[in-house]
């Protein structure tokens, strides 16, 4: 069936393989964008550091000031979030429902996952138990994959034998593999899995959808005490809960301790992102570990099943099926995963590229949304302007700034020719644009302390040296801004542009249980 | 809040911005807050421990990590700098400074003591001025001063000579018994030790002129070692700048030179000379 011969039909294009004519090329255009504009820049800055050095000197200068600006803006943002975070987990959330009807909110938690091992999943089921909530209105669906083979089943089936009859309910599904029009991955997993839910629990029990708030976790999510009653304080206190999804904060504090440094740092600057964008909930996609009400899931016809970004798409599909009327609300309360653990130093390095490759691959949407924003006249005209300037900003800053900043910057001395090469200018380009980059990375002192305080206490196994280590690894961050920022998101852009699709990857989960580095119990 | 944060910040950035594009170009407050756009002196010195002034200031002394210096803020005009080490010759070179143009230099490093040593066709000499070397070597040295070849007949209609050397774009060539250096590439490329000051540059400069008749020239050690018929073999600093440095490697009449692996090499006769110190 063409999308394009029904209504909207647009809002569940994966690509533009899915559409015919000229309706194709046209989506084929906007895929190419994000990727065009990235190349115009960064090949603008080279040709303008031959033909036009001056130009393009008083340019880098400008950008480092330019920089130095937003990392001052952002930090303010984090600094807010960070209080805001810290007071929320010192909230009562479970008290401050006393007063509001809860008791027939049902949260479904899907968990999906692939071969990970029973210790991953068992953890996110513990942290659930120790939250602060009653469990008999918590229902459990862990979504495996028929692909993943009989152990896979097998595992969950125990899993539910052993702690099923602690949960409202305890559902276990097996995707089907090879499905015509999904693309193996979370996305068609969880979909699948919330419909099973749809016809196993809730409907053979007579749960109003609206009643019921749909978590859709990792499979290393771990939750902290009063999640869920944080969850649900803000649902039914949101404006508009049926027009919302909530997004908690991720932090990958399961494993930090035990991560390599690398792993570490990015772990947090993406957390740190996802704190900043939380002070700017108007910029706000969900991303990753997010909740959402069963009743807008369901209208939606659930995540696509034929994208790797489900997560970010899902809160477009609502925003363009409800004519713009859909936001995040931001809950700055934390969820934690895994920080990317392999092995060894380069399969951990691959790891880390490949899932920032994919996160950057959220890159899908803007076709997505412009071409959306085409065929629905009924968003205002504003919101469609700044949803898509937010959204290309965004990834074109990710794959551009840190190349200009770090590298392409530099070019004008190199090929400028030496008539630019003899002026005063040429001299004074990196001696000014390091003095206003130095000042940036003084950010970095704050999130030192930042990570510090939102990481769990030192297990016994690691020595003072190892805190040390923590608080000295920003100093890698021009490092991890380029080589897993920068490029994967180029790598990303350029993909789409070529049309070579990406594919869903899946982040292998190890815990390293030797030597007793498993995190202490989530506190708040 | 936020709105502020944000409104303050722009403030901020366009406030900033022609301040450092300005500061960047080398504006400068000058007195009555007016501006003056100033130059700069790049020195790069090849010694460590050398003391570097400008104008008779002190600027700082080589280091392991430090061989260059980029001096900023200078007013358009003339400056004299210095660099002077133990054991070494003063080094002087008066620079001009522009707007927003930076004069580079390069500061030659030459011992006080310039030694030639005579070499010995085998055996076991070993004094200050003698020294054996292998008969190999000996015989490499001497061949390398038998007459060349007589070059091809050739068919060119013009009567330019080939140069003597030529250096990263640099020639050098003998034109009626003077030393001439000349730039062979694109004249907004001319080295700075062409440029009596940035905005004015010429082709080409003598190392050597006057009454003796230079023979042979070559690029040596950042120099040029050249001899004359007359008064032997020289060694001179490229640099249309003053003032630049010459001293004699090897005075003796006739004296001839070649550079084999690294090494001045000197015929005075029949006998053999290898300079040190250079």
């Amino acid at each position: 069936m063409s999308p394009s011969r029904t209504t909207n039909a647009y809002l569940t294009i994966g690509n533009a393989r899915d559409l015919v004519g000229r309706e194709r090329h046209l989506y084929r255009a906007l895929e190419m964008l994000p990727g065009t504009l990235a190349l115009l820049t960064l090949g603008g800055l080279v040709l303008a550091a031959w033909k036009a050095p001056v130009a393009a000197a008083y340019f880098i200068i400008g950008f480092s000031i330019f920089w130095l600006f937003k990392t001052a803006y952002l930090s303010l943002h984090l600094r807010h979030n960070f209080m805001r975070m810290r007071h929320s987990l010192a909230t009562d959330w479970h008290s401050r429902l006393a007063n509001l009807k809860h008791d027939d909110i049902l949260h479904l938690v899907i968990f999906p996952f692939y071969t990970e091992p029973r210790e991953v999943i068992e953890h996110s089921l513990k942290s659930i138990l120790a939250a602060r909530y009653a469990h008999e209105r918590i229902a459990i669906v862990l979504a495996a994959e028929e692909r993943a083979g009989e152990d896979a089943r097998a595992t969950a089936m125990r899993l539910r034998s052993e702690y099923g009859d602690q949960f409202h309910s305890f559902l276990v599904t097996v995707h089907p593999d090879g499905r015509e029009g999904e693309l193996a991955g979370k996305g068609s997993n969880i979909a699948y899995a919330a419909e099973e839910a749809r016809l196993a629990i809730l409907d053979p029990k007579g749960i109003p959808y609206e009643k019921v708030l749909v978590s859709a976790f990792d499979v290393d999510t771990a939750v902290y005490p009063q999640y869920f009653s944080c969850l649900t304080w803000h649902f039914l206190t949101a404006e508009r809960p049926h027009r919302s999804s909530f997004q908690p904060v991720p932090l990958y504090n399961n494993n930090i301790w035990s991560a390599p440094t690398l792993s570490r740092v990015l772990a947090y600057s993406s957390s740190f992102w996802q704190m900043i964008q939380q002070e700017r909930p108007e910029k706000l996609a969900s991303f990753s570990s997010h909740a959402l009400s069963f009743k807008a899931l369901h209208e939606c016809g659930y995540w696509q099943r034929n994208v790797v970004s489900e997560d970010s798409r899902i809160y477009w599909n609502l925003f363009l099926k409800y004519d713009g009327a859909y936001e995040v609300i931001p809950l700055s309360y934390p969820v934690s995963m895994d920080a990317n653990v392999a092995p060894s130093f380069y399969a951990t390095a691959k790891n880390l590229y490949k899932q920032h490759r994919r996160w950057a691959w959220g890159v899908e949407n803007v076709p997505y949304i412009l071409y959306g924003f085409l065929k629905n006249p009924r968003i205002p005209l504003g919101k469609k302007v700044r949803a898509a300037f937010v959204q290309i900003e965004g990834f074109w800053s990710l794959s551009t700034n840190p190349l200009i900043l770090f590298a392409i910057g530099w070019m004008p001395l190199f090929v400028g020719g030496p008539v630019f090469n003899a002026t005063v200018l040429s001299y004074n380009l990196p001696i000014v644009a390091r003095s206003f980059l130095t000042f940036a990375m003084f950010g970095l002192v704050l999130s030192a302390v930042y990570a510090m305080r939102l990481m769990p206490k030192r297990p016994e196994a690691y020595s003072w040296r190892r805190s040390v280590l923590v608080a000295l690894q920003w100093v890698l961050v021009p490092l991890t801004m380029t080589i897993f920022s920068a490029i994967p998101g180029l790598d990303a852009q350029m993909r789409l542009l070529t049309g070579r699709y990406l594919g869903f990857w899946v982040t292998p989960k190890s815990r390293l249980v030797a030597k007793a580095k498993r995190t202490a119990p989530l506190t708040a | 809040m936020r709105r502020t944060y944000l409104l303050v910040l722009v403030a901020l950035f366009f406030l900033i911005i022609p301040a450092a594009f300005l500061y960047a170009s080398g504006y400068r407050l000058a007195d009555g807050f007016s501006l003056v756009e100033t130059g700069g002196i790049y020195l790069s010195v090849p010694e460590i421990g050398a003391s570097v002034s400008i104008n008779g200031a002190e600027e700082g002394v080589t280091s392991i990590f430090s061989r260059r210096f980029y001096i900023d803020d200078l007013a358009p005009g003339s400056y004299v700098v210095q660099v002077t080490r133990e054991g070494d010759m003063p080094w002087y070179r008066t620079l001009v400074v522009e707007p927003g143009i930076v004069t580079d230099a390069h500061a030659l490093s030459m011992p006080l003591d310039i030694t030639s040593v005579e070499l010995v066709r085998g055996g076991t000499t070993e004094t200050e001025a003698a020294r054996s070397i292998s008969a190999t070597t000996f015989d490499a040295y001497k061949e390398a001063f038998l007459p060349e070849p007589p070059a091809l007949e050739s068919t060119a209609t013009t009567t330019e000579a080939l140069p003597e050397d030529t250096s990263g774009g640099l020639a050098l060539s003998l034109a009626l018994g003077n030393v001439v250096l000349a730039w062979t590439r694109d004249s907004s490329s001319t080295p700075s030790i062409l440029c009596a000051r940035p905005s004015s540059c010429v082709s080409e400069v003598f190392i050597e002129k006057g009454k003796d008749e230079a023979t042979r020239a070559e690029f040596y050690g950042g120099g040029v070692v050249y001899q004359t018929k007359e008064r032997g073999v020289f060694f001179a600093e490229m640099d249309v700048r003053p003032t630049p440095l010459s001293v004699p490697l090897y005075a003796h009449r006739a004296a001839e030179f070649r550079i084999v692996d690294g090494a001045i090499i000197v015929k005075d006769g029949t006998r053999f000379y290898e300079v040190l110190g250079l």
